[in-house]
């Protein structure tokens, strides 16, 4: 599955910003299989991007196309299929739910990919195994953030969204988790969209991207 | 694995809860309910016993007006129906089948002994009349209503108006006189004394009460019998006897007019016509002529046909109904049935609009829940059963409920009514079932529907 944005310009976005972009008011293409670093600093739109390619924001001018098909004319079905077996997506907000513990947040997905390693040998890795039974609002910030790195690479997927996923993670637990994203990606055969701060990330992507 | 998927959904979704609001509209659930189910079983309970009481009256019996003085009356003016007469009515509109009530042409005397043995205790004397009418016209047939030449007992009918009449007026103020429930009445031996100076001994029993014919029935093959074996028809045509251009005494009957032995030539008159006089030798001549029936009982298409009540009218002759009554009956039940279900769909649309909005609510306070469910891949439809099971787990006892609240209720009513004689069907009836489902599958249909637009403005 492919993706490719014509001219997308979100609505609130300055002039300004459009003419010195990689991505906006341009003609993009991301091939399934591939990774894609998309750098920028606050405020440039890097979350605006991943949600318009999530179908969280219809407010943009421009195509966005999936496999040659427009994401604007899917239907809530259509998107519920996407968003539960084909796209998966890390949330910079990372939307877990709080009053629910770590485990039954990992649990909480429409399906489970059978070839993932067990949850609990990837949270042994990112070392959050211990607080399995916790609820997550009694976890750390970077903590939460490997939790939601786990759940979405729990999920099945053909694209893996990942926005800022390091952010809260020192270098250690950030290089694990790029290992493991790694394995995900190689295994699934999936794309990968990426954003971050810096134009340097622990995951090393085959292009880079300025927004 | 979905079981553990719906548990984490239901721990997800199942936070807040709008209790006190769901409290209030399970109440007015509860008690709209109750209304409507009510309403809907006293409409159709209604209509099912007024249409009973339409189909029995609309059997009606017509007479002849009894009218002039005592002796006019005394000499049994005619008020038989003649073959045209009947045609005439036979022809009046809403008319689909007519019949006539054959008498007995001989005094009847009849002893009633309540404590169930000839001679045993006190009984009851009358002097009585026996009809006949064809078996079509009657409400019930039971074995025992046939009778053979020279059968030992006579089958009686009487309305079920007179055993009420000895239950609740003649029997609490006689002590000799025992309550009777129709069995009992039914096992009364019956002495019935035919003729005045010497009379036939028979025997007798009530075999069954009717709830439509107000007569004292035999059957028709007894009275053919014993009006052919009793009965003196002579003494049934009456003439006035003429002496001198005037009219002699009281009318005399044939039998009286044989036994003077006037000659020929003497005039009478009959007393339909006192005008008209004839030879005696031709009024013997004559003989009797054969009566017809005095009362009509008449089936009517429709009870409440006025075209026929006015024919009946123009004609001169009177009507036994009881339409009038069952009408009062039927509006009274269908003001209470409007009544009932004006309350009762008011509570109900009331607690309708109450649930309603109280899981509209609670969807809205799961909307960040909901929404990140959404986002994750989960569908509307699996969040929105949550939501539709948890409804239906409250809707479905109450209206259970009231559902036994009803049922119970008419079973005492039921049994409150027997002790008063009226005679109730047990349980609800299929339309009360059907419309009781019918509310039940509405309530739970637009419920559903209000929580899936909720929810599926998350999408």
């Amino acid at each position: 599955m492919n993706l490719s944005l014509q001219k997308i310009i979100p609505h609130p976005l300055p002039t300004s910003l459009v003419s010195s972009s990689d991505i906006w008011g341009e003609e993009v293409s991301f091939t399934c299989g591939t990774s894609t670093l998309l750098e920028a600093q606050s405020g440039k739109g890097k979350s605006t991007l991943l949600h318009i390619l999530y179908g969280m924001r219809r407010d943009f001018d421009g195509f966005c196309k999936m496999d040659g098909k427009d994401i604007s004319s899917l239907c809530a079905n259509q998107w519920q299929h996407f968003r539960s077996c084909k796209v998966s997506l890390l949330f910079q907000d990372l939307r877990l739910f709080k009053h629910l513990s770590l485990r039954e947040n990992l649990h909480l997905v429409p399906e489970t990919d059978p070839q993932v390693p067990p949850l609990q040998e990837m949270c042994e890795r990112l070392q959050i195994d211990h607080l399995l039974d916790r609820p997550v609002h009694t976890l750390s910030l970077g903590q939460r953030q490997r939790a939601a790195l786990v759940r979405s690479l729990a999920k099945p997927f053909q694209w893996l969204f990942l926005d800022e996923p390091f952010s809260h993670l020192d270098e250690a637990n950030a290089s694990e988790a790029a290992h493991l994203i790694h394995e995900s990606m190689k295994r699934n055969q999936a794309g990968l969209l990426l954003t971050s701060l810096q134009a340097q990330s622990p995951l090393t992507c085959d292009r880079s991207l300025h927004l | 694995m979905r079981n553990r998927l719906s548990h984490l959904l239901e721990r997800c979704l199942g936070q807040k809860s709008q209790r006190r609001e769901l409290w209030v509209a399970s109440l007015g659930c509860l008690v709209g309910s109750c209304l409507i189910i009510t309403a809907i079983q006293i409409y159709f309970e209604t209509r099912v016993t007024t249409d009973n009481a339409r189909r029995a009256s609309s059997f009606v019996t017509l007479n002849k007006k009894v009218e002039g003085g005592i002796l006019l009356n005394l000499a049994q003016q005619n008020k038989a129906f003649s073959a045209e007469e009947m045609d005439r009515v036979k022809q009046l509109p809403g008319v689909v089948d007519i019949g006539g009530f054959s008498r007995n042409q001989f005094p009847v005397t009849v002893h009633i002994w309540p404590a169930g043995k000839v001679g045993l205790g006190a009984a009851a004397r009358a002097d009585l009349f026996f009809e006949s009418i064809p078996n079509r016209f009657l409400d019930q047939l039971p074995d025992a209503w046939q009778w053979e030449g020279n059968q030992s007992v006579v089958p009686i009918m009487v309305p079920k108006f007179y055993l009420d009449l000895w239950n609740f007026g003649l029997a609490p103020s006689r002590s000799e006189y025992p309550s009777l429930s129709p069995e009992a009445a039914s096992s009364m031996p019956i002495e019935i004394f035919i003729g005045d100076s010497t009379p036939t001994r028979l025997l007798g029993r009530f075999v069954a009460f009717s709830k439509r014919i107000n007569s004292v029935l035999v059957p028709a093959s007894f009275l053919e019998w014993a009006n052919s074996k009793f009965g003196g028809a002579e003494t049934a045509t009456y003439y006035f006897l003429w002496t001198d251009g005037t009219i002699e005494g009281p009318p005399l009957s044939l039998s009286q007019l044989r036994e003077l032995n006037e000659d020929d030539n003497t005039l009478v008159s009959p007393i339909e016509q006192p005008s008209e006089k004839i030879k005696l030798h031709d009024a013997l001549k004559k003989g009797i002529t054969t009566a017809g029936p005095a009362r009509l009982i008449v089936r009517l298409e429709n009870s409440d046909d006025q075209e026929f009540f006015k024919g009946v009218e123009s004609l001169g002759y009177e009507t036994n109904r009881e339409i009038p009554q069952q009408d009062w009956v039927r509006k009274g039940a269908n003001l209470l049935t409007l009544v009932l279900t004006a309350i009762g769909s008011v509570l109900s649309l009331l607690s309708l609009a109450t649930f309603s909005s109280s899981f509209r609510l609670l969807v809205l306070q799961a909307g960040e829940s909901i929404r990140d469910l959404i986002l994750l891949g989960f569908s509307s439809n699996e969040i929105s059963l949550f939501f539709i099971v948890r409804f239906t787990a409250i809707f479905v006892p109450i209206w259970a409920i009231s559902l036994l609240v009803i049922y119970m209720a008419k079973f005492f009513l039921v049994n409150y009514a027997d002790n008063y004689g009226l005679s109730l069907n047990a349980g609800l009836g299929w339309p009360t079932w059907g419309g009781v489902f019918l509310y039940g599958a509405l309530f739970v249909w637009i419920n559903q529907r209000v929580i899936r637009r909720a929810v599926s403005s998350f999408n």
